[in-house]
Parts: structure tokens; C-alpha cells; sequence
């Protein structure tokens, strides 16, 4: 599935993509708080280390200048028990421009309508789950939990919140019905 | 209890079997016998226990990374004596865990009607997340719940300085 809004495309990664996701998650404001804490593996070893237990990654794709944003990953998908998890990553020039909120709301249209989950879940360190807050509020999200102390950041000790968005919840969403009125009117 | 070896990988499979779906890290992708000892080939660690008279369950380490943490996973055969054998070993199980890993906290998960198998250590594990309704067993869908022990408490609970007079 692609999916479109007025700022971005959502389409499944391509193997000519790598550099530049290679090149963003390089950083070291996302080393810290991203899936590669001990560093980033080589170049050539990027693909099987980017696809490690993943079922499907779609980048997030600037429509003004065709640049990569970030991508979003489901993985660890159960198909027995109809459920997987996932995870949203901006880019650090990407980060404030609300894209890690609108590729939440992507995310659950697309994986919603073509994989046949009941749950996606997800793990937010506490410096970022500040994006899902408003979701838990309004209900469209649910906070399963909380494991403290969980990860080491910096030395120090950070809890993990266990987020999780039930197909009931996402499809019954007035969020949802709004991000896709505002997709319709704007094609 | 003895280290898994090789030739001991059908008794973790006959162990998942008996339980399943409860044992669900090693039978969710399917009850194929390779791809389940294809999974419990990939835990850090692991052990059998037995009663003495004949294997009755099996206790595997994993996810044990640069976070310091790791997870435990306890299974039995679904009979008295084996669930009794097993909750009986939990203490020195646990205490090998800390002791080759070196980590700072074990974690723990389990349908809310999995045999309660944590023995005397059960009390000191503390609640951090609930997957509702996680998966279907015995056409019910059960609730998955998640808990951590600190190594802290544990051995505090379990372990206390012995002061010696002379």
C-alpha cells in the first residue's frame, strides 16, 4: 500500500533507499535512543540488520522535495495470535515537523487495512513517548505499562512505556476518520 | 538439573507441546519440531529439570543484551510432581541466572491461567505491563502479563550476609 497526504508518500522501503536511511540513523542523536545503542553495523551488513525479525518497512517520503523523513517498521509479527509491533523513526531534520505524528496515524491506516492484526504495540523510551500522549488521552492508544528502568541511556537508567492500539480502537478513531477526510479533500 | 544439550532438545519440545499455546516464545511461529528447536537453539541459556526419576521441565535464559536485563522462560510437564519439582528448583534456578549473566533484573511472562511455577520467588516478582487479551487458548483470549525481578530483592530475599562469630 502507498499512502499519500499533502506533505509526505508513504511507500514500502526499496533497496536503493538504504544510503540514505543508512545515512540518517548514523546520527548521534539517534544512536542514543535508536535500535542500534551499540553502534551501527557496517554498510554491507545494513539490509539483514535494518530487516531482523521485520515483516515491513515503509519510508516516510517528502512530497516538496522527494527526500527520506524516516521509515516505519512492523515487526515481530504473530500471526497465530494477530498481533505485531512497530516503530516510527524521524529523521533529526524531520523530528520537529510532525512527522512522527502523522506517520503514527499512516502507520495505523496501513497496516490496519491489509495485515490482519488485532494489536500493534510498541516500546517508547521517555523521551519519546511525549508523541503518543495525546493518543492515550483521547483513547486511540493505550498504555499497557511501564518497565522501569528498563534501558541504560547515557549511563542512566530509562523506563520503557509499552504503548499499544487496538484495530477496534484504530478503526473506530475519530482521528482516523479525520486524517482520511483530510487525505481525501486534499486529493 | 543439567545444561540442554543437543540430544535434550525433545524434551523442550515435548514440554512445548503438552503446554501449547502457552508456551507461546518458542510455539507461536508453529509446532514444527525444527522450528521449535530452531527457537529454543536461539535462548542464552538453559537447563533440565528433573525429579530425579525422569525429566520434567526446562527453564531458558534470553534476551539478555546491553540493557543489562534478560528474560526466563519456565515450563513443565502438566502433571503434579512436575509442576511441584519445578516450582521447587526456582530459587537456585534464578540464583544461576544472575550469577552467569551478570544482569541486573529478569524478566518474566504469563497468560494469566499458566501455571503458577515461580515457586518461592513469586511474591518478590513486580508487575510492569498487561497485554489484553494476547492470544486465543482453549477458545478464550487470555491476558499476558509481564513482570520483572531485581536482582537486588532477590538476593536480599534470598540471600542474606552471613555474619559470623568467632
Amino acid at each position: 500500500m502507498i499512502l499519500r497526504t499533502n506533505r509526505h508518500v508513504y511507500r514500502p522501503v526499496r533497496p536503493d533507499d538504504y544510503d540514505a536511511l543508512y545515512a540518517k540513523e548514523n546520527d548521534p542523536s539517534s544512536l542514543a535512543t535508536w535500535r542500534y545503542k551499540t553502534g551501527m553495523p557496517p554498510p554491507e551488513e545494513y539490509e539483514a540488520a535494518l530487516w531482523r525479525q521485520t515483516e515491513a518497512i515503509w519510508v516516510v517520503e517528502g512530497r516538496d522535495t522527494g527526500r527520506l523523513r524516516g521509515y516505519l517498521q512492523l515487526h515481530d509479527v504473530d500471526l497465530r495470535a494477530q498481533h505485531g509491533w512497530f516503530s516510527i523513526y524521524a529523521a533529526p531534520d524531520a523530528r520537529s515537523s510532525g512527522v512522527l505524528m502523522e506517520g503514527l496515524l499512516a502507520f495505523g491506516e496501513i497496516v490496519f487495512n491489509e495485515w490482519p492484526l488485532r494489536w500493534i504495540y510498541a516500546h517508547s523510551l521517555e523521551q519519546n513517548v511525549v508523541h503518543f500522549e495525546s493518543g492515550i488521552r483521547r483513547g486511540h492508544a493505550r498504555r499497557l505499562g511501564v518497565l522501569e528502568k528498563r534501558m541504560i541511556i547515557d549511563g542512566r537508567p530509562s523506563d520503557v512505556h509499552v504503548i499499544g492500539i487496538s484495530r477496534e480502537s484504530w478503526m473506530n478513531s475519530r482521528l482516523r476518520a479525520r486524517f482520511n477526510a483530510l487525505r481525501a479533500h486534499d486529493h | 538439573m543439567e545444561a540442554v544439550r543437543s540430544n535434550r532438545h525433545p524434551l523442550a519440545y515435548e514440554v512445548a507441546v503438552a503446554n501449547d499455546p502457552r508456551w507461546w516464545r518458542v510455539s507461536r511461529r508453529g509446532l514444527a519440531p525444527a522450528t521449535i528447536i530452531e527457537t529454543i537453539g536461539l535462548f542464552s541459556a538453559g537447563v533440565v529439570i528433573s525429579s530425579g526419576l525422569r525429566d520434567v521441565g526446562v527453564a531458558a535464559l534470553s534476551e539478555t543484551g546491553a540493557a543489562g536485563t534478560g528474560a526466563i522462560d519456565v515450563w513443565c510437564m502438566p502433571d503434579e510432581e512436575a509442576r511441584e519439582t519445578t516450582s521447587s528448583v526456582m530459587v537456585e534456578l534464578i540464583a544461576s541466572a544472575f550469577g552467569v549473566s551478570g544482569i541486573r533484573a529478569l524478566y518474566h511472562d504469563r497468560f494469566e491461567n499458566d501455571p503458577h511455577l515461580l515457586g518461592p520467588t513469586e511474591a518478590l516478582w513486580r508487575h510492569q505491563a498487561v497485554f489484553p487479551a494476547f492470544a486465543l487458548i482453549d477458545g478464550v483470549y487470555e491476558d499476558r502479563e509481564l513482570r520483572v525481578l531485581w536482582r537486588e530483592e532477590f538476593e536480599d530475599a534470598f540471600f542474606q550476609p552471613v555474619v559470623g562469630v568467632e
